[in-house]
């Protein structure tokens, strides 16, 4: 009998993610992208602190993990040791916004040469969902009060990625979203794309994933995408923001 | 014998870590840092290795972290508070056994401080290397030569040891010029084993993970407790200057021992038995070496610091263990003492014994 589907060889460890967790599916799809391209031999990645931590004993390949907020850096120090490598770091939206938006800001001004993946599930699932610089309007986390976000006290979400397309230096930048099999589609290519334009023209890439976090969102997990196309892609725009030369 | 250059501590360190191999060094400005900076902006493009002007010292210290976990020979250079901005990522070095080797030109007291000399950051480089406990091989060199041998030999002690080397030097050595002769380039350097360069065997490198097993367990806190009694065995180092028969004994490192090797001489064309113990390892202290004082005959000891409160005196004092009275000479950066103070003071110290 021949075998139409297989589990992807890279992803060896047991998957901690919560179920429905957008990190469980995006790393299945950085894996499958590393074997079809036969990029895994050759693939570093900085990891950061947070819910991106599970990653560790998930998948088969090098990775380094950052002190909080610093996998840009990180990732920056990995590139420049190992240039012809494929380099990414892989942070959430606290992580590369928060704590992290300086090293991940002058990553993209300097042009570094590897690739910066944010997951943004609008929260920090780690510690038991306290507010994070994404968190929508309204939402409510163990930290926004009972309202919910309010404006007036504490501002609107960070858009990491239209401001990071302003930065001359970034090669790419896009935003793509896990919450239906056409945008995981779509999010595979981006990131294929984002890969192949570093490895190919040394290129800096920010890909920002939209993410469910179905238990600090408070919804059933097959109610988590409904809960996004609602509420977080209004907020959040998908789309390239930036090609290298409009490609 | 190779040529003799002048070259202020900055750039004699600079170039030794060159000549080590250091093929990574990613910095921020901080007086009194600066002109080490300056010098591997260009000096490292010109030997073809990397080098980036980071946004902060936090982005320097974890590119460092990066390149050394790809295998890179990688440094950082600062001063005073700035290593409070690294200190997160010194642990994580420290813990991850990143080799790697960080330069603190000690600058003036605590805060916002100033940018004269001072030795006030002993305690901070000496007894936790950040959060956890842990500690780095800590040296301080005495003058602009030493500073260039203890650049070029922290490389190889790092990667011997897995290890963070942190060369606790002061604006005085780090701004004088003096003769030095350089260390010869070192070629042929091979990226070591286990380094982040993709996963060509099948067994990915998981460098740094907070699940390492390691420090979930007591064996990992072991094994570096474990390295901790081998360097205090194995890895200490001092300077004896004027021992042999001395009775009064001058304990001083870096810019306080610069400023003190003229008060022992003077003292000693006198006839009066003084000594100079200089700790070259601050982190692990020559502990054992002072406890034996007593032993060789010294009657008393004193100790000179560039920072009040005194904080090297407190180890000099555990390694005594009251065996021997103990003087102290305190100064302020504003104000530092000069040979001609110590020269008094130990001629006090002389008469009473």
């Amino acid at each position: 009998m021949k075998a139409v589907y297989e589990k992807n060889p890279l992803l060896v460890g047991e998957n901690k993610f919560c179920p429905g967790c957008g990190h469980s599916l995006l790393n299945k799809i950085i894996a499958d992208v590393l074997v079809e391209n036969g990029w895994a031999d050759k693939t570093i990645t900085a990891l950061c602190i947070g819910c991106a931590l599970n990653v560790t004993h998930y998948v088969n390949w090098d990775l380094v993990q950052s002190p909080h907020g610093r996998a840009a850096a990180v990732a920056t120090g990995i590139k420049h040791m190992q240039k012809d490598k494929l380099v990414y770091s892989y942070q959430g939206d606290g992580d590369a916004a928060g704590i992290g938006l300086a090293e991940t800001f002058h990553a993209a001004s300097r042009g570094e040469a590897f690739t910066q993946i944010m997951v943004n599930n609008q929260i920090y699932g780690m510690t038991g969902g306290q507010s994070s610089c994404t968190t929508l309007i309204g939402q409510r986390t163990t930290t926004s009060g009972p309202a919910g976000r309010d404006p007036l006290k504490t501002g609107y979400p960070t858009k990491l990625a239209e401001i990071i397309a302003m930065v001359d230096a970034a090669g790419y930048v896009a935003r793509v979203s896990l919450h239906d099999p056409v945008h995981i589609r779509q999010t595979k290519k981006v990131l294929e794309k984002a890969f192949r334009l570093q490895l190919e023209e040394n290129k800096y890439s920010f890909i920002e994933v939209l993410a469910m976090c179905p238990t600090n969102f408070h919804v059933e997990p097959w109610d988590a995408p409904d809960y996004m196309v609602k509420n977080v892609l209004p907020v959040f725009p998908l789309g390239e923001f930036k090609t290298p030369d409009g490609r | 014998m190779a040529k003799k250059e002048l070259l202020s501590g900055n750039v004699a360190m600079a170039e030794a870590a060159i000549r080590a191999g250091c093929n990574f060094f990613a910095s921020y400005p901080i007086t009194p840092q600066t002109t080490l900076l300056e010098y591997m902006s260009t000096r490292m493009y010109e030997v073809d290795r990397e080098f980036i002007q980071a946004e902060s010292e936090i982005g320097a210290i974890n590119m460092v972290m990066g390149a050394s976990a790809a295998g890179g020979r990688a440094m950082t250079a600062t001063a005073g508070m700035a290593v409070s901005l690294m200190m997160e990522t010194l642990s994580n070095l420290v813990a991850g056994k990143f080799p790697s080797v960080v330069i603190n030109i000690q600058r003036t007291g605590a805060g916002a401080g100033g940018i004269k000399s001072s030795q006030t950051d002993y305690h901070y480089a000496t007894k936790s290397m950040g959060h956890g406990g842990l500690h780095a091989y800590v040296l301080s060199p005495g003058d602009v030569q030493e500073a260039a041998d203890l650049v070029y030999d922290a490389f190889a002690f790092a990667e011997k040891y897995s290890c963070l080397v942190y060369i606790l030097t002061d604006a005085m050595v780090a701004q004088v010029m003096e003769p030095v002769e350089l260390p010869p380039m070192l070629e042929g350097l091979q990226v070591r084993e286990g380094a982040a360069q993709g996963n060509t065997t099948g067994v990915a490198k998981r460098i740094n993970t907070i699940n390492r097993m390691d420090l979930r367990n007591l064996q990992g806190y072991r094994e570096f407790e474990a390295m901790y009694e081998t360097w205090k065995e194995k890895e200490v180092r001092y300077e004896e200057y004027c021992m042999e028969d001395a009775e009064v004994v001058l304990v001083a490192c870096g810019m306080s021992a610069r400023i003190a090797r003229g008060a022992i001489d003077n003292l000693r064309s006198e006839g009066i038995k003084v000594g100079l113990f200089r700790p070259i390892t601050l982190y692990p202290f020559p502990t054992a070496q002072i406890r034996n004082f007593a032993e060789r005959g010294v009657k008393a000891v004193l100790t000179a610091e560039v920072a009040i409160p005194m904080q090297m005196v407190d180890d000099v004092d555990a390694a005594l263990m009251g065996k021997l009275p103990s003087h102290r000479l305190d100064c302020c950066w504003t104000n530092v003492f000069t040979t001609e103070d110590i020269e008094a003071k130990l001629r006090e110290i002389a008469k009473e014994v």
